[in-house]
């Protein structure tokens, strides 16, 4: 059986029993999410691979309490987010506006189509990092990762209620801020 | 936030039935600021959505696994340091009485008692030893620890009555961490053990130690 068509609960099971080397393939599956969330949290490439790398082993050392009831990846990405406000906690009012360097995989062959892609990734991630960290979490885990209020909920700790009123508020706060850095929103 | 905004959001959300969304929606043909406002919202929206996934580098896996033999290998340092690690050790006779009635408690709880345990090493030097736990809720009680390789499913407890679980092992003079795990999700400190020991992991295990009569 390729290591593709294992579950996850299979690898947990074998790394509880001692294969630790299996854990590399979960690793291997869901390093681009927890990267991607830790970027967008923080928008610092060399923070955001330390909080998913520090997720992993918290992960990793966590599995023996991992009580199944969401997916490993749900409750990973919990992980990389408690990561993500330890980072945010230590360099409180030093967030870092500028410096972002968005290498996203960008599909359009025309180089003019690729640097306007870049520009409005660039755009987008300055906009994330102007929001308040706690409307940041609810936009990433509910635009970014596609999760329903009802998981962030249980992963955040907060009514689904109070969830809502951020996204709300954060999609307003994001709408201003890109149409102030010079997006038409088209 | 108005009431203008709360029904473009609703619609963002997904929220409103079949209804409710199509009375937004006539509301929004008739409202040329309310329609701009949706697009603008839509815009934001579609932008988050085709931000994708970014890569951490094609390192990274094989960064985090050294990361993790690293921390691995620090933690067994400071249990091998802490077992083994030469230290000056000041005493009274108030520490020495205590350090004797330690001793004596560890007699009697490795003290041999009843048939062989589920775990029957060659070692003849091996003890019987029971593990007790007061668990009147659960419906399976196992015990995991260092002995069987902290794999729960190998070594079961029974059911003694009035919500008491026990099974005897087999154990070779040592220290033994150990944990019991309550309808095999829940992992649970022995409360009366002798001694407790910092996994290194943020979690606490029960210690035994068996000695030679």
């Amino acid at each position: 059986m390729g290591t593709e068509e294992i579950s996850d609960d299979e690898i947990i099971e074998r790394c509880l029993g001692g294969d630790r080397d299996q854990y590399a393939v979960l690793v291997g599956r869901y390093q681009d999410m927890a990267y991607t969330v830790a970027y967008r949290m923080l928008g610092d490439e060399g923070r955001a691979r330390d909080a998913a790398q520090e997720a992993f082993l918290s992960a990793y050392c966590g599995l023996k309490r991992f009580r199944r009831r969401s997916k490993f990846s749900t409750w990973l990405i919990s992980i990389v987010i408690n990561a993500c406000r330890d980072q945010l906690r230590k360099r409180r009012g030093t967030i870092a506006l500028t410096d972002v360097q968005d290498s996203l995989r960008s599909g359009a062959a025309d180089p003019e189509e690729r640097l306007r892609e870049k520009e409005r990734a660039d755009m987008l991630q300055q906009a994330l990092l102007r929001l308040p960290p706690e409307y940041r979490e609810v936009i990433v885990l509910k635009h970014i990762q596609g999760l329903g209020y009802h998981e962030i909920a249980a992963m955040c700790g907060e009514r689904e209620g109070t969830l809502k009123v951020r996204a709300h508020r954060a999609r307003e706060l994001l709408r201003w801020a890109l149409r102030e850095g010079g997006w038409n929103h088209g | 936030m108005d009431d203008r905004n709360e029904i473009i959001h609703r619609l963002l959300d997904g929220d409103p039935d079949e209804e409710e969304r199509a009375r937004i929606w006539k509301r929004i043909e008739a409202d040329p600021g309310l329609a701009e406002e949706l697009r603008q919202l839509n815009g934001v929206m579609k932008l988050l959505a085709r931000s994708g996934m970014r890569s951490p580098g094609a390192d990274f896996t094989a960064s985090v696994m050294s990361r993790l033999t690293e921390r691995r290998t620090m933690h067994r340092d400071r249990v091998l340091s802490f077992l083994f690690g030469e230290r000056v050790l000041r005493w009274n006779v108030a520490t020495a009485a205590l350090a004797a009635m330690l001793v004596a408690v560890t007699i009697i709880a490795v003290r041999p008692s009843g048939p062989p345990g589920v775990r029957t090493p060659a070692d003849p030097s091996a003890f019987p030893v029971t593990f007790r736990l007061y668990a009147p809720q659960a419906r399976q009680v196992e015990l995991a620890g260092e002995f069987n390789r902290w794999q729960p499913d190998a070594t079961k407890l029974q059911p003694e009555g009035g919500g008491f679980w026990s099974v005897q092992v087999q154990l070779s003079p040592g220290m033994y961490s150990y944990m019991f795990v309550l309808d095999g999700t829940v992992w649970v400190t022995d409360p009366h053990a002798e001694l407790h020991r910092d996994d290194g992991f943020g979690y606490r295990n029960a210690v035994l130690r068996v000695e030679q009569l």
